[in-house]
């Protein structure tokens, strides 16, 4: 056994590749990471002009152009904000309810995008990526390229409004960095696990879809889980309303009211990572094709 | 071609018992991957397959090959014969579920040269895409782009977007990129049917270049590229090596193979073809006609190079003034290959009542390629239809050479002049 083991590893060293059908079955997760993360690297270059050809081709053949790419992701908040604005609500956690609702949405958008762009991109191009030998972490990376490049944009407009409202923010917004990152990290292994299982199990997509409709009302973002009465005993329960919360806290409040539930959730976050990055790495090969 | 191209070096790919599970229905598909995603989330391996489900087969069963340093491998087989899975497999694409693939170096595939193109993008960005998907960098594109844009000769329309390609435009693009690269192994895919005769001589010109540095692994329905590009072949049959040799060898064998009527154009198509059939019993009484040998003796197959025989009897109750015979003549793609009449024949023959005439219709061999062959016999007086009913099927048995198109006209070359 050891021998063989050896053998794979001078046979790597050489360039030799060996397929079958449990191939990558021994690998970690830690193991699984690293491998998935050199395929991205491999592909950086079909990634980047992936994204460049899916950005151009967001705006192509329209008069306004590349306006459009900064306009639409700006969409969601303004709906938002138009909606509140429309009668006066009180002063969420002292902010405006524009702050909140903008810092929030961004935050959701960029959490809920890190779960359905797995599934829509496995889904999706499965049958394309097998075709031409590309790995689907390279493909869904891409489409990661546009929700970034979207909360960027989105970012930009909540410091406008940070700055129009004149809200103050602690210094403890630093904290902010961290917690995003946990809470993209516990998104990024939620979306990779049900990528694959919505290959089998092809509800998968349609009940996420549902669930993150209620979600967005159910998790804080547009007004506080304490003005839904008794589903405030349940805040500590739900992920996305901790991780968005903390972050919030973090930016105006100057202390996490729910740093327990914070760390239980990042060590879920970054064990469920692993485990769907294991996962999805065993699993890839086995679904190729079989999405149509 | 008996003997290799180049001399055998070192292995660089090694197949061994490979087999691929496939289902008829996607459902069934689903099911099986439940199974393995259910063992894998608890860390286990996926479990050998031991029974089919009721829409299952095996794509591939237990196929194992060799491919060394400078060869080029060659793959033939009917349609559905599983060519295509085992190439993917030989390429990394799909896992086989069972058996193993050892590939010693790169390795680039061109089994679907337009997979992965965004048809919104230009030519040009396609370019890239598909130049980067291949583990080219940006600047390294940039490098041979122009190489890639005049093998293509797409010209200005290389800025256009890729919607409005042609087909012919578009395999011509994927195939002007996929040439620029340079692995230890090439897996080919039916790619050589590229835009029009000119550039496929082109693309032809570019694979020999290929194989100069490259071991290839070689999929083609056209058996003339297997002849000049492999030095071994495997004729695959339902999913197992049927034959593993050398291309002639295997070329005549693959053409013995049972084509499946599923394969071939459907049986209403040459119903519709052959036209009508047709008896006037009130003229003709006890015809009778089938295939058979010098001897008279009925046959159904017959050797390339055998002269064939047409027998024909008839007893005719009426006064025929101007018989004319006639044997238009089908392949099974419902194809009209030629018709044999003796309308051209410089005297006319007239019939009495009651006469009862037998004709023999001979035809040289090695004429009619490799095949089936489908027939009517029809008997005219002048323009009138007397009769006209399908001959027994007659199969042109396999020619122990290259043929080319369905017949083969009597040649020959003769060398005028070299300097």
């Amino acid at each position: 056994m050891t021998e063989k083991l050896l053998n794979t590893r001078k046979e790597r060293a050489k360039g030799v590749r060996i397929y079958r059908p449990d191939s990558r079955i021994r690998q970690n997760g830690l193991q699984a990471v690293i491998s998935i993360s050199r395929e991205i690297r491999n592909f950086r270059s079909h990634i980047t002009t992936l994204f460049t050809s899916d950005f151009r081709k967001g705006y192509r053949g329209t008069v306004l152009g590349i306006f459009w790419n900064f306009v639409l992701p700006m969409v969601p908040i303004s709906v938002y904000i138009m909606l509140v604005s429309l009668r006066i609500m009180p002063r969420y956690e002292g902010l405006s309810p524009a702050v909140y609702i903008s810092f929030n949405v961004t935050i959701w958008f960029l959490l809920t995008g890190l779960i359905r762009q797995p599934i829509q991109v496995v889904k999706s191009k499965n049958t394309e990526m097998m075709k031409t030998a590309i790995p689907l972490s390279a493909a869904i990376v891409s489409s990661f390229a546009q929700l970034c490049f979207d909360t960027f944009v989105r970012i930009a407009l909540v410091v406008v409004i940070i700055l129009a409202m004149q809200a103050a923010t602690k210094w403890t917004a630093l904290f902010i960095v961290p917690i995003i990152l946990s809470a993209s990290i516990f998104c990024l292994g939620l979306g990779l696990l049900l990528s694959i299982l919505n290959v089998i199990y092809r509800d998968i997509e349609r009940v996420i879809t549902i669930l993150l409709q209620y979600g967005i009302f159910l998790s804080g973002v547009i007004f506080p889980l304490a003005s839904l009465g008794p589903l405030v005993s349940l805040s500590a329960a739900n992920p996305f309303n901790v991780f968005i919360s903390s972050a919030r806290e973090a930016a105006f409040a100057g202390s996490i009211s729910q740093p327990g539930a914070l760390a239980a959730w990042t060590v879920v976050g970054v064990i469920l990572f692993l485990y769907s990055a294991w996962f999805f790495y065993l699993m890839e090969y086995r679904i190729r094709g079989s999405s149509e | 071609m008996s003997s290799p191209l180049y001399e055998l070096g070192e292995p660089v790919l090694r197949a061994t018992g490979l087999s691929k599970l496939y289902a008829r229905r996607s459902s069934d598909t689903r099911a099986r991957l439940g199974e393995v995603a259910g063992r894998v989330l608890f860390g286990r391996p996926p479990k050998e397959i031991q029974s089919l489900r009721k829409h299952e087969f095996w794509a591939l069963k237990d196929i194992s090959c060799e491919l060394h340093q400078g060869e080029a491998l060659g793959i033939i087989g009917l349609n559905g014969s599983g060519k295509t899975t085992f190439l993917r497999i030989l390429a990394g694409q799909i896992l086989p579920d069972g058996g193993e693939v050892w590939i010693n170096g790169s390795s680039a595939a061109m089994i679907d040269l337009q997979a992965g193109f965004q048809a919104s993008a230009s030519g040009q960005e396609n370019i890239f895409l598909r130049a980067a998907a291949l583990g080219f960098t940006r600047a390294q594109t940039e490098h041979r782009l122009n190489e890639i844009i005049e093998f293509s000769e797409l010209g200005d329309a290389i800025a256009a977007p890729m919607s409005s390609y042609s087909s012919g435009m578009k395999m011509r693009l994927a195939f002007s990129v996929m040439a620029i690269v340079e692995p230890d192994v090439l897996f080919i895919d039916e790619v050589l049917a590229v835009g029009d005769f000119r550039f496929r001589q082109k693309c032809l010109a570019r694979i020999r270049e290929m194989r100069e540095r490259s071991a290839f692994v070689f999929v083609s329905h056209g058996m003339g590229d297997i002849a000049l590009f492999c030095d071994r072949v495997i004729v695959l049959h339902k999913g197992k090596i049927h034959f593993e040799g050398p291309p002639k060898e295997a070329i005549e064998i693959y053409e013995s193979l049972d084509e499946p009527a599923s394969a071939v154009d459907t049986p209403a198509q040459l119903t519709k073809a052959m036209g009508p059939t047709f008896t006037n019993s009130g003229a003709l009484k006890d015809v009778a006609h089938f295939w058979c040998d010098e001897s008279g003796a009925p046959v159904t197959n017959i050797a390339f190079s055998d002269n064939v025989h047409l027998s024909l009897e008839f007893t005719s109750t009426v006064d025929i003034k101007r018989l004319i015979l006639g044997v238009p003549v089908w392949n099974l793609n419902a194809h009209y290959t030629t018709g044999l009449s003796t309308q051209l024949a410089s005297e006319e023959l007239s019939v009495r009542t009651g006469e009862r005439l037998k004709f023999l219709l001979e035809i040289r061999g090695g004429i009619a390629n490799p095949g089936t062959l489908k027939s009517m016999m029809t008997i005219l007086d002048g323009a009138e239809f007397l009769y006209r009913n399908p001959n027994p099927d007659l199969v042109i048995e396999n020619a122990g050479h290259p043929t080319w198109g369905v017949v083969t006209i009597p040649h020959q070359w003769n060398l005028i002049e070299r300097q």
